[in-house]
């Protein structure tokens, strides 16, 4: 068994480090959060929920073509060996042949897999928009209150950022909470769930491999998304309760 | 010409030695939280909703391990990176008995972490005389549930540490302990029931041998459920 150990040493230990998820590299800044101050406590607002409309699929884009690389050594070196083993005859070429039959195919399939994960994880994220989820999160007639005076109160939601991050692989989503009246900002605060940048007030990301994030048509990645938008919402209604919230 | 044999070397061991490093599973109904009242919009859940938990001492035993640290210090590092690990990348509040509680539950963890090493299935509760121990302790601290964390671990000879420096190319001197039959349990308080379970007979590769106890705790409790968010209950 612990020969195996080795084995899977040998193999993972050469995947591209940026799919590694070990989560205890550097320190975690807990930033602090404000409330909506009681100056102004209006009687009426509108909602507007805004932002990124899609997720930043960076990271995907990166371990696919590292992948791919990676594929494109093992299909190489493996060609090389055969012609090799071709051109030079020697006591080792029917070993190179027969490694070739072997590495080639694994090769491949190892990156049929990979390619599956990373479409998988990809669609997931941008077929899903955070924005969205969150606006849905909200009572519709606060998000569609068009008809508020030019002066009223405005509470704004923009999701800033999200999607996958490296080193460790986690789910990340970046919003600002910002509330306007006639004069202008009378309220800003930001919510970080990222690894090691997080608010006070918000959970830990959902951090694990991508495979396991693409596992079962990206089920973790969506589970993840609907929980953000979950706990968006509720840090939103936390930091604004002066507001008038409807019951 | 070394390399591509090498390469042949690994995908044919690989091929052969693949499965059977670490067993996982979780519990398909829903354990009922004591501690707070779910909200009628929180998302399904099963071990999240355990959100406040006994962490009990973790109990190692090793063989073969002249050089290594003594089995209590690697079990205290494996209990403090477990309480790093669940509370600041997986949301759980973490609670602790008294050291002189703690004395008394030591064999009683340690019975019930060879209990949980062994073939449990969905829904299966340990022996009663070693659980009422535990739970009435745990009951007293007003947690969900209690976690178990058992493993017997053994050291690489010099053998082992040869291969693995010639199989991954980097020697292995200060990484000695492989991890045997590690394995980590989640029990509801309420009757006693095994809700997750995670066991590991070979370290993962990513912790290099398995030498920090740190890593460990990530490998066991990284396919744990996340906690139902505090911002989701006050």
């Amino acid at each position: 068994m612990k020969l195996s150990l080795y084995i899977f040493s040998a193999i993972f230990l050469s995947q591209p480090v940026s799919a590694q998820t070990s989560s205890q590299t550097e320190p975690i800044s807990f930033v602090p959060f404000n409330t909506l101050p009681e100056q102004i406590i209006p009687d009426s607002f509108r909602l507007t929920v805004q932002g990124v409309e899609q997720a930043d699929t960076e990271l995907i884009d990166r371990l696919r073509s590292e992948s791919r690389a990676f594929r494109r050594s093992g299909i190489g070196v493996s060609t090389l060996g055969l012609v090799e083993a071709v051109a030079i005859p020697s006591l080792y070429s029917s070993a190179l042949v027969a490694g070739a039959v072997i590495v080639v195919p694994l090769t491949v399939a190892i990156g049929v897999m990979d390619e599956r994960i990373h479409d998988t994880a990809e669609n997931t994220l941008k077929e899903n928009s955070l924005v969205e989820m969150v606006r849905q999160r909200f009572p519709s007639h606060l998000t569609n209150n068009l008809e508020a005076d030019h002066g009223s109160t405005e509470l704004r939601v923009t999701v800033i950022a999200y999607g996958l991050s490296s080193n460790p692989v986690c789910l990340i989503a970046d919003a600002v909470i910002q509330v306007f009246d006639q004069t202008g900002v009378i309220y800003e605060d930001f919510i970080y769930i990222e690894p090691f940048l997080r608010s006070a007030d918000a959970p830990p990301p959902y951090c694990y491999s991508l495979d396991a994030f693409a596992k079962n048509d990206g089920e973790l990645l969506m589970r993840g998304l609907m929980d953000y938008s979950q706990i968006i919402q509720a840090i939103v209604k936390k930091r604004t309760a002066l507001l008038p919230w409807p019951d | 010409m070394a390399g591509l044999r090498l390469l042949i070397a690994v995908s044919l061991l690989f091929v052969m030695l693949l499965p059977g490093c670490s067993t996982r599973w979780q519990t398909a109904s829903e354990p009922e939280p004591v501690t707070y009242i779910q909200p009628d919009d929180a998302l399904s859940r099963t071990t999240g909703k355990l959100r406040r938990l006994l962490l009990l001492p973790a109990v190692l035993t090793s063989e073969d391990c002249p050089d290594s640290p003594s089995d209590q210090l690697m079990a205290e590092k494996l209990y403090q990176g477990t309480f790093r690990y669940l509370r600041d990348w997986k949301g759980y509040d973490l609670v602790f008995t008294d050291e002189k509680e703690l004395s008394k539950l030591i064999e009683a963890v340690d019975y019930l972490g060879n209990w949980q090493e062994g073939e449990v299935g969905d829904g299966v509760q340990p022996p009663n005389s070693h659980m009422v121990l535990i739970q009435e302790s745990a009951k007293q601290l007003n947690v969900d549930g209690y976690i178990v964390i058992h493993g017997r671990l053994r050291c690489l000879n010099a053998m082992d540490i040869a291969l693995y420096f010639m199989i991954v190319g980097i020697p292995n001197w200060t990484k000695k302990m492989a991890g045997e039959n590690l394995s980590a349990g989640i029990y509801e308080i309420n009757n006693g029931t095994l809700v997750w379970k995670q066991q590991i007979s070979a370290m993962h590769p990513g912790v290099n041998g398995g030498g920090n106890p740190d890593d460990w705790a990530e490998y066991l409790f990284n396919g744990l459920e996340q906690a139902i968010p505090k911002v989701l209950l006050d």
